[in-house]
């Protein structure tokens, strides 16, 4: 029996149409994600498409897919006999119930196994195909596909495949089936949510059905070189994940089954006289009332009633709205936004955009299932004949079809807002702003989804049935991810897209909604054009094919129905000319490729001039006009150039930045010869050379305006309220620009540029002249005058000589009184001001006035800092220090000479209020004010490790000021973020791993394992040889610009305080990547006879030193590091842990056995508890006792 | 008045179901029987607007049906062969929905009109409940009660009879008669006895075609003295087979009797009175034969 149901199931499934259609589909995906770049799964970074990483990664991907292929085979054998009415002809039949079921079950799964199949062979094809970057492919593995497929995909499907046929054979529901694969994605998310903490990790791998973290886990540290090769192993959380889930499903195959049976379970119903029956028929009984066609509006409004009941009351309904309250409460367990763990404020914009987030493949689905099951609302229920052959217009049906579709999307956002809005009033958050929430909600979000509800409607009238039609609405989703492959990156050519819209709370919506505005209404004449074809088309009876609809056009459209198809194709075709204009004739657009093209041009062509000699600018005094509410900014500038080189300038490159119309550089003896608009540079061609030691005064002019609207490409410095622009954005420069140039590795070898080293060599002293900015930047003296609207405050670099009124306009003139790195900003926006005084040192803070909240912390870490770093670095160098919110289009702060540009995004809205969150504002602020030494006094060479100087000491200092503020203890937290994110990210790197001296602008080493590495430095050295070594460099260097120091300064510096086995250590952290796995294995503490506690430990250590790819060979351990013990969870930092013990003890490599002795009974031990050494698994250092 | 002409429809995976269809169909109850298979659920559709021909035209008074489908959906009520109904919906309800459909605006006149036809169906007691929990005969009858619904000029019943026990059936019967003689009525069935209690004229429909066209009591008529019946047994009926023309053949109490088309009595047989059954059974006989040869 077993074996016959097996093989009558394989072999029905054999014969069905969505067989084929599912195996293409889930070949065709990793087929396409490995041999074009458009469409990606897994992988990304430098790993190997067909590395093992990579296999699995897309295969764990494709399997959440599975799910669908799972309900639609082993839930549609389940259900089917009920569905074809077959139940009774096959239960009457004398076969083994179990058996049976067993046997249908094993077909279905096995069919489901075998379409999944078609995964790793799509990749495996694809990773032969020949035009795929063969530096992208390694030597073909069979055993990656392999395991991944037995370890993952095997176990995943037959859990969950068992829990699906148990639902169905239970509930006879395919609906129950897909909703309960729609709970195990839900839960799979918000599982994922809530344990994205470190500590929670291991929980959240185990729950994981797809297993899918279950890898991350397992994988989270692997390095570019473990993901190409190594194999996961069947054992620890894989293993335990595996079973877990086997177990679950066969717990509910067995319970809830039913398959020990074969009869379906019938409901006793109890039948209850109604009300109705007890009433007497009437008397008057009357057969001829006529009907008289009657008006189609009556029949509309009674349509929609009727369209809107049968949707709100559909139990598929309630469930989603289930669904959909689960998924948005998962905004109490995450912080919104917000860094290092700490929220930020509940601001509605920000819920806006969780709401977006947490719908959009929601929406995706809600519409591709309700489509189908609105659209065929009648044939599926099987009234459509009487339905059909009613006098009521197709436009009736159709309508009120739409309104019911475009309800329910707007009842489950409008659940999204209600929701979100309690989740503020339970922060304490009171400003609900009702338009924002419209806006951002309805008009933003909803609109675009209601557009590709016609879209889907559309499809369904065409489609035989409703599978087909979601289907190929799910196809049509698809194949758009691969417009852009095809040149199509335009909105214009994506259904219901336009250009991202971007909120500020500073900015508001700002120049964002108009063009989307006008995106929709070209979508929506396209989607009324599709809505009246629909109409039209509409299939009334069993099957009428589609020629007969299309020949009943023209009735069925009528004369009303003809115009509105006019008109809206009209006006599709005007609005679409109107955006065709704006986007592409007023402004310039290209395509990413376009794009990368003009910069290889760009690089072909001048990159022979990169080591030209350039006039240096020496002496800036700017007139800089910004007009906000235009977006445009009218600037020239005086400007003093010299020769500092040996040789005389004859020509020189200049970049021109974009977004600017008009543009001149003026200076005596030389004029602009060439100019190459595409490339955004000229040739300045010196008739009388600038000879060496030669200065010339000249001036920079630009206008920098917008016109009409763009598809991308925003010019996000300019806003309405929150400009924030640096003088290369602003300016001309001189050279060149070598940030111009394609980066990524792949795009630049498809292009045939050569390789280019990310930075020059650590021991090029050709550099050392050179600071990070590039050739020809340096200290110049500086002035400006900076005018703006009559509602704004505009700053600029400087101590503010004057301001004044003149045409309603504000103006500012600013001057510095010491030479500053020629690197300034200017900013204008409608803000408040904070001020304080500190030891002669003005203290400002322009803000938000909604944003309120920080200031006095930002105010406080600058007085800190200004205090610390004095003390420790050498006297700030002015008088003033000011930091000025800008949108939150981009969020980072930045350091200009007394004046930090601080983003929206990164402070201002953060959420203090819980002591037990990593105070980051006071953080950022301090690293800001940091870089008023590190960088502003002192600069680096432009070699490799250059940013190291600038940042990683900034965030020593930084460090330092919040553990003066905070205590020691409560660093561990904010040290193992920064741990685990070096970790982590070194696994992305793109090409190299650089050892810590050597970093080239990577940013998880010069912040992240910066951290770690000066404050392992600290606790070897001390707070006062490191600082001494550290304001020794500082002098050394201060304000020189040739030569600017390196890394090896830096080290040298630390070693002149250090010891000769200290510097061996320094070594390792600057020289190597080194890496240490500390584990504590065992503890158990005695009481001993005079009541005090002897603790027993067993450690283990060990030592690697990584290559660039994460090649690791094993060293040995010699090292004293800490052991501490403490009375409570080190982790709850707000918590009164203390700490009974912490010393230092030499550990070797292996196991490593420690005794110590204290007064009281510690709870928790742990070896290198604080964050000190580079550990890859921080997560096993501490544990309970 | 409803005038067919040259009908035909074949689908798309070969099947003939109409072929040259060509009926005239005057007001009045009209049978048209078939077995199953003939093609008269597709005739059925066509005329009401859910399907549309390869070719040909359908004409109701002066409404051009192709052309215009929703002038006849107006005048026209249906009964398809089966049906579904929404889920959820009380028989009141849904009728009362489909009412608006069919154009009852005034809300007095519908909620008269549903009582009255649930009353007539015999579903008051029941009318609040899903009809989608109705067993088969009422949800029979709740097909008959919205095919009547707005009083319509064009009455298509697709086997109305269907699952009916034999009082509803009589009931239905009657309550057809009693629409009147202005309606067009066309009753599309298996059962013969529907037919003969209640269609003045008649068509009987086999393999796409119209087979036989006519007043159900003539064409009786011209079978009278041509049917012959014997009672036989089991061994007698296979010999018969062979070399009888056997338009008929069923059980009466557990023995054969088998009717035969001839004009002189073969041996052993009676003259039997002339029927309808005869009429159709020997319309079909003829036209298998035909095809076969």
């Amino acid at each position: 029996m077993f074996l016959n149901s097996l093989t009558f199931e394989w072999r029905y499934y054999l014969r069905q149409p969505s067989f084929y259609v599912t195996m293409l589909a889930f070949f065709l995906l990793p087929f396409m994600a490995t041999t074009t770049d458009n469409v990606r799964i897994g992988g990304g970074g430098n790993v190997l498409y067909n590395g093992s990483f990579a296999i699995t990664q897309t295969t764990l991907i494709m399997g959440i897919f599975a799910l669908f292929l799972l309900v639609n085979f082993v839930s549609g054998t389940a259900t089917r006999n009920h569905s074809s009415n077959m139940g009774e002809l096959v239960y009457t039949r004398p076969i083994t119930p179990l058996s049976y079921h067993l046997g249908r079950f094993s077909g279905a799964y096995l069919v489901s196994i075998f379409v999944f199949a078609m995964v790793p062979v799509g990749i495996l094809l694809g990773s032969l195909m020949p035009w795929v970057d063969q530096e992208r492919i390694g030597p073909t593995n069979l055993s990656f596909y392999l395991t991944t497929f037995f370890y993952f995909s095997v176990p995943s499907m037959l859990a969950l495949g068992m829990i699906f046929y148990a639902i169905a054979q239970r509930l006879r529901s395919m609906m129950a089936a897909y909703l309960v694969a729609m709970g195990i994605f839900i839960f799979y998310l918000i599982s994922g949510v809530v344990t994205s903490e470190p500590e929670y990790r291991t929980i959240g791998a185990l729950l994981d059905p797809f297993g899918l973290r279950t890898y991350a886990e397992v994988t989270r540290y692997w390095t570019v070189f473990d993901k190409n090769t190594a194999i996961v192993s069947l054992e620890g959380v894989l293993l335990q994940n595996r079973l877990i889930w086997l177990a679950i499903g066969a717990v509910i195959l067995a319970t809830v089954g039913s398959i020990y049976q074969m009869r379906w379970q019938q409901k006793a119903r109890k039948e209850k006289p109604s009300k109705a029956s007890k009433i007497a028929p009437p008397e008057k009984l009357n057969l001829t009332i006529k009907a008289h066609g009657g008006g189609q509006f009556g029949k509309l409004l009674t349509r929609i009633g009727f369209e809107m009941r049968q949707v709100m009351y559909s139990p598929a309904l309630i469930v989603l709205m289930i669904f959909t309250l689960f998924n948005l409460s998962a905004v109490y367990f995450v912080p919104i936004g917000g860094i290092y763990g700490t929220p930020d404020w509940p601001l509605t914009y920000k819920m806006v955009e969780f709401i977006r987030d947490s719908y959009g493949l929601m929406m995706l689905i809600v519409i591709t299932y309700y489509s189908g099951e609105i659209v065929w609302r009648e044939r599926g229920s099987g009234m459509g004949d009487i339905v059909d052959s009613t006098p009521a217009f197709n436009l009736v049906f159709w309508v009120s079809k739409l309104l019911a579709m475009w309800a329910v999307t707007a009842l489950l956002y409008a659940i999204g807002i209600v929701f979100t809005i309690i989740f503020q009033a339970t922060q304490g958050y009171f400003d609900f702003d009702l338009s924002t929430y419209l806006t951002g909600v309805y008009f933003v979000s909803w609109v675009p989804w209601s557009l590709l509800a016609v879209l889907a409607f559309f499809i369904q009238v065409l489609s035989p049935n409703k599978f087909v039609g979601m289907l190929l609405f799910v196809a049509y989703f698809i194949v758009s991810l691969v417009f852009a492959e095809l040149g199509l990156e335009h909105h214009m050519w994506s259904f219901s897209d336009a250009p991202q819209v971007l909120y500020s709370d500073l900015n508001g919506w700002g120049w964002f909604l108009a063009p989307f505005a006008w995106y929709m209404l070209y979508w929506g004449a396209l989607s009324l054009a599709l809505f009246t074809i629909g109409y039209a088309m509409w299939q009334r009876g069993p099957e009428v094919s589609l020629k007969h609809r299309f020949k009943l056009l023209g009735y069925q459209l009528g004369t009303s129905g003809k115009a509105v198809l006019a008109a809206s194709l009209i006006v599709f075709a005007l609005t679409g000319g109107y955006i065709h204009y704006n986007t592409k004739v007023l402004n310039n657009y290209l395509t990413q490729d376009e794009g990368f093209e003009l910069q290889a041009e760009y690089e072909r062509k001048f990159s022979e001039f990169e080591d030209d000699f350039i006039p240096v600018v020496t002496r800036i005094n700017a007139n800089v006009d910004i007009f906000p509410e235009d977006r445009r900014i009218e600037a020239s500038a005086d400007i003093t150039v010299s020769n500092p080189f040996d040789e005389p300038i004859t020509r020189t490159l200049i970049s021109v930045p974009q977004f600017t119309s008009k543009w001149n550089v003026e200076l005596p003896g030389a004029q602009i010869t060439e100019k190459f608009d595409d490339l955004s540079a000229a040739w300045m061609t010196f008739d009388e050379p600038l000879m060496p030691g030669e200065t010339r005064y000249g001036t920079f002019s630009v206008l920098r305006e917008h016109k009409g609207f763009k598809d991308g490409n925003f010019d996000l410095q300019v806003a309405e309220n929150g400009t924030f622009i640096n003088n290369y954005s602003l300016f001309p420069s001189f050279g060149f620009n070598a940030q111009y140039l394609i980066t990524d590795r792949h795009e630049r070898r498809k292009r045939e540029l050569p390789e280019r080293p990310r930075a020059y060599k650590l021991e090029d002293s050709s550099r050392y002249g050179e600071s990070g900015f590039g050739k020809g930047v340096t200290f110049i003296d500086f002035e400006t005058t900076v005018s703006t609207s009559g509602d704004q405050i505009a700053i600029a670099p400087g101590y503010l000589q004057k301001e004044w009124q003149e045409n309603g306009r504000n103006y500012f003139h600013y001057k510095m009184d010491a030479p500053i790195v020629n690197f300034f900003s200017y900013l204008s926006a409608r803000h408040d001001v904070k001020r304080d005084m500190h030891d002669g040192v003005n203290i400002e803070v322009y803000y938000h006035p909604e944003h309120y909240w920080n200031v006095d912390v930002m105010v406080q870490s600058v007085k800190d800092s200004l205090d610390y770093f004095t003390d420790a670095f050498g006297p700030y160098q002015h008088r003033q220090m000011r930091i000025i919110e800008f949108p939150g289009y981009r969020s980072f702060a930045q350091s200009f000479a007394n004046t930090v540009p601080y983003s929206e995004e990164i402070g201002f809205i953060a959420d203090l209020r819980d002591p037990e969150d990593i105070d980051y504002v006071y953080y950022v602020t301090a690293h800001e004010v940091a870089h008023q030494w590190w960088g502003h006094q002192v600069g680096a060479a432009n070699v490799q490790g250059q940013s190291i100087i600038i940042e990683s000491l900034s965030q020593y200092s930084a460090i330092m000021v919040l553990r003066e503020r905070f205590g020691e203890e409560k660093m561990r937290r904010f040290l193992k973020y920064e741990l685990d994110r070096y970790l982590r990210d070194r696994g992305g790197e793109l090409i190299e791993e650089m050892p810590f001296m050597r970093s080239e602008n990577q940013q998880y080493i010069h912040y992240r394992k910066g951290s770690v590495v000066m404050m392992a430095i600290l606790d070897r050295l001390g707070e006062e040889r490191v600082n001494t070594a550290l304001k020794n460099f500082l002098n050394e260097y201060k304000f020189s610009d040739d030569p600017y120091p390196t890394t090896l300064d830096l080290q040298a510096a630390l070693n002149a305080q250090a010891t000769e086995e200290e510097q061996q250590f320094i070594a390792d952290l600057f020289e190597r990547i080194t890496l240490y796995d500390l584990k504590m294995l065992s503890a158990e503490a005695n009481e001993t006879d005079n009541g005090e506690y002897e603790v027993t430990m067993t450690v283990s250590a060990a030592k690697y030193e990584a290559d660039g790819a994460g090649r690791e060979t094993e060293g040995d351990v010699d090292e004293y590091i800490d052991i501490a013990l403490f009375t409570g969870d080190p982790e709850d930092i707000s918590g009164d842990t203390e700490v009974l013990y912490n010393q230092k003890h030499k550990l070797t490599s292996g196991e490593n056995t420690i005794t110590v002795t204290v007064a009281e009974k510690p709870a928790y031990v742990g070896v290198d508890p604080f964050v000190k050494m580079i550990d890859r698994d921080s997560g096993d250092n501490v544990i309970q006792l | 008045m409803l005038s067919i002409n040259g009908l035909t429809k074949t689908y798309p995976n070969g099947v003939k179901a109409l072929n040259g269809i060509n009926l005239s169909i005057p007001k009045g109850m009209f049978g048209l029987l078939g077995p199953n298979g003939a093609g008269k659920s597709s005739l059925m559709r066509t005329i009401a607007t859910l399907q549309t021909p390869d070719t040909g035209t359908i004409q109701f008074d002066d409404i051009d049906v192709l052309a215009d489908p929703n002038g006849l959906r107006q005048r026209l009520g249906y009964l398809p062969q089966d049906f579904g109904v929404y889920p959820r919906i009380s028989a009141e309800k849904l009728l009362d929905h489909l009412a608006v459909l069919k154009g009852i605006s005034n809300k007095s006149e519908r909620k008269e009109a549903v009582e009255s036809l649930l009353v007539h169906t015999n579903l008051w007691q029941h009318r609040d409940k899903a009809v989608s929990g109705y067993s088969g005969g009422m949800r029979q009858r709740f097909g008959i009660a919205q095919a009547l619904l707005g009083d319509p000029d064009l009455i298509i019943v697709d086997e109305p009879t269907a699952g009916l026990d034999p009082e509803e059936r009589n009931r239905f019967h009657n309550l057809l008669v009693s629409l009147g003689e202005e309606k067009v009525i066309i009753l599309s069935t298996h059962i013969v006895d529907d037919v003969s209690e209640l269609c003045p004229k008649m068509a009987v429909l086999g393999q796409g075609q119209i087979l036989l066209e006519g007043n159900p009591v003539s064409l009786t008529h011209e079978l009278k003295g041509r049917i012959w019946r014997k009672q036989v047994s089991q061994d007698e009926y296979r010999e018969l087979e062979q070399h009888l023309k056997i338009i008929s053949a069923r059980l009466i109490a557990g023995k054969h009797v088998i009717h035969v088309m001839a004009d002189a009595p073969p041996e052993g047989f009676e003259q039997a009175p002339a029927n309808l059954e005869d009429v159709y059974f020997s319309t079909l006989h003829n036209s298998r034969a035909a095809t076969a040869a």
